[in-house]
């Protein structure tokens, strides 16, 4: 094995992202994960006695409104996020260019 | 990474003029090997912006940079060799541009790295409305057209973010 | 409400699994991209991107190493992309590569710098190629695998990628045997 790739298994070895990484990474699965858990605790917890049928209804009424409404805001996030990916990759492409421009300005400056 | 979308192949008032790539170069788009396609109107903007973090540094910039903006459209090429399109396709976008109103104000030619780099701005009322950055090189040949207010400031001040290098006003010229 | 628990048990558990993964293997996704980009908030970025996708499909994998590969794999593709979409390899010359007093050791951050910075100079699939190599240690099967790229190829863009690393590294350094 030769010096260079003991050299560059040294130069490429691992090493961590900057603090917070993790949290920030969670907060953002968080931001994108559909939160389910209340109506469903709703369903669960209840225990209809007497009136089992037309509770039902209502509550299965309740829960199509819901996952129509829920699905429409997930459409709305997924749209705004790919559009928020868009505008990055954008700016970064016109910042690029721009900076490409002004380092052969500087060259022709001199 | 490919972005495919739907063109406005609809003519425009000059006044309200959109820059865009000729039909000539958009029939290269099957011999490209990467392309970009970005087109965002006044309500994707406004959607974007609501998905930016105001607290993040970097996304805050960007939203700060959006208030004034009805439009950002960067459209892209790279082709695996060179000679895919002419210099009669980059005058077809440059003709564009001659119309009242646009002023090219930077110019750049690179003999050496075959690059030509055109900055042009739209000036209305005394303020910039808009901005156009054409950049030809031997395998890539990109328009980025920004219509709206844009502060070259807020531009530059990205730099050092998203990947977008620093422009450093203070740097001395590279040497030869 | 014990059915509501579970529930609630069993998200904090997705939760503490994705957290978990996350922090396992953060170091990998970050430094694939690091050593393919050179800008750490950039490879942040792609690596939180790596991780958000994950989580999307998390339930999918048939076993760790399944994971692992994946990650790489949609690492190194997102990283090869986004050097793509950003087109400045930084071209190093011999001018930017100080020539030291003495030759450095294997270990040396001064050579260490300089390799990656040369590692970040060459095009971009061969510099996954040499990443994938030397960080992750994977053989040219794997590398091939994972790039979808034949075999031949692959040992062709780490034999060329070494001699060109060799050669900066010789006149640099004056190291003959490096």
């Amino acid at each position: 094995m030769s010096r260079l790739d003991d050299a560059l298994r040294e130069a490429l070895r691992r090493e961590d992202p900057g603090p917070g990484f993790t949290r920030e990474v969670l907060a953002r699965a968080a931001a994108a994960r559909p939160k389910q858990s209340w109506w469903r605790a709703l369903a669960s917890g209840f225990r209809p006695p007497l009136v089992r049928w037309a509770t039902a209804c209502v509550l299965a009424c309740a829960l199509l409104a819901t996952g129509l409404e829920y699905r429409r805001e997930r459409n709305l996030r997924a749209e705004g996020e790919a559009a928020k990916q868009q505008l990055v990759l954008a700016l970064r492409i016109a910042g690029v260019k721009l900076h490409v421009a002004q380092e052969k300005v500087f060259e022709r400056s001199e | 990474m490919r972005i495919r979308a739907i063109l406005l192949m609809a003519a425009l008032p000059v006044f309200a003029q959109e820059i865009k790539m000729p039909a000539s170069v958009e029939r290269l788009a099957s011999k490209a090997v990467e392309s970009v396609d970005v087109m965002l109107d006044g309500a994707l903007l406004q959607l974007a912006g609501r998905f930016l973090s105001g607290h993040k540094p970097d996304e805050a910039k960007v939203k700060n940079m959006l208030g004034g903006l009805k439009g950002i459209y960067v459209r892209s090429f790279e082709f695996s060799q060179e000679g895919e399109y002419t210099a009669e396709d980059v005058e077809a976008i440059r003709s564009q541009l001659r119309v009242p109103g646009w002023s090219k104000i930077v110019g750049v030619v690179s003999k050496k790295d075959k690059e030509h780099t055109e900055i042009y701005l739209k000036i209305e009322g005394g303020s910039i409305g808009g901005l156009v950055i054409l950049a030809a090189e031997p395998k890539e040949l990109t328009l980025v057209h920004i219509n709206g207010s844009i502060s070259l400031e807020k531009l530059s001040e990205l730099g050092g973010h998203f990947g977008i290098p620093k422009v450093d006003v203070e740097k001395k010229p590279a040497k030869d | 409400m014990r059915l509501a628990t579970e529930m609630a048990e069993a998200a904090a558990v997705e939760v503490a699994d994705f957290a978990a993964v996350v922090r396992e293997h953060q170091a990998m996704v970050f430094s694939i991209a690091y050593h393919c980009l050179r800008d750490r908030a950039l490879a942040e970025e792609v690596a939180q991107e790596v991780f958000l996708q994950l989580h999307q499909r998390l339930a999918g994998f048939e076993s760790a190493a399944h994971l692992t590969f994946w990650l790489r794999r949609v690492t190194s593709h997102r990283s090869i992309d986004s050097a793509r979409r950003r087109k400045l390899r930084p071209q190093v010359s011999l001018d930017d590569v100080p020539e030291p007093a003495t030759m450095p050791a294997v270990g040396d951050p001064m050579l260490s710098r300089t390799l990656q910075r040369l590692v970040a100079s060459l095009p971009e699939k061969p510099r996954m190629v040499v990443i994938l190599r030397f960080q992750e240690d994977l053989d040219p099967g794997e590398i091939a695998e994972m790039l979808d790229m034949p075999v031949r190829t692959v040992k062709s863009h780490l034999q060329r990628s070494l001699a060109l690393l060799r050669e900066k590294l010789d006149r640099s350094v004056g190291e003959e045997n490096l």
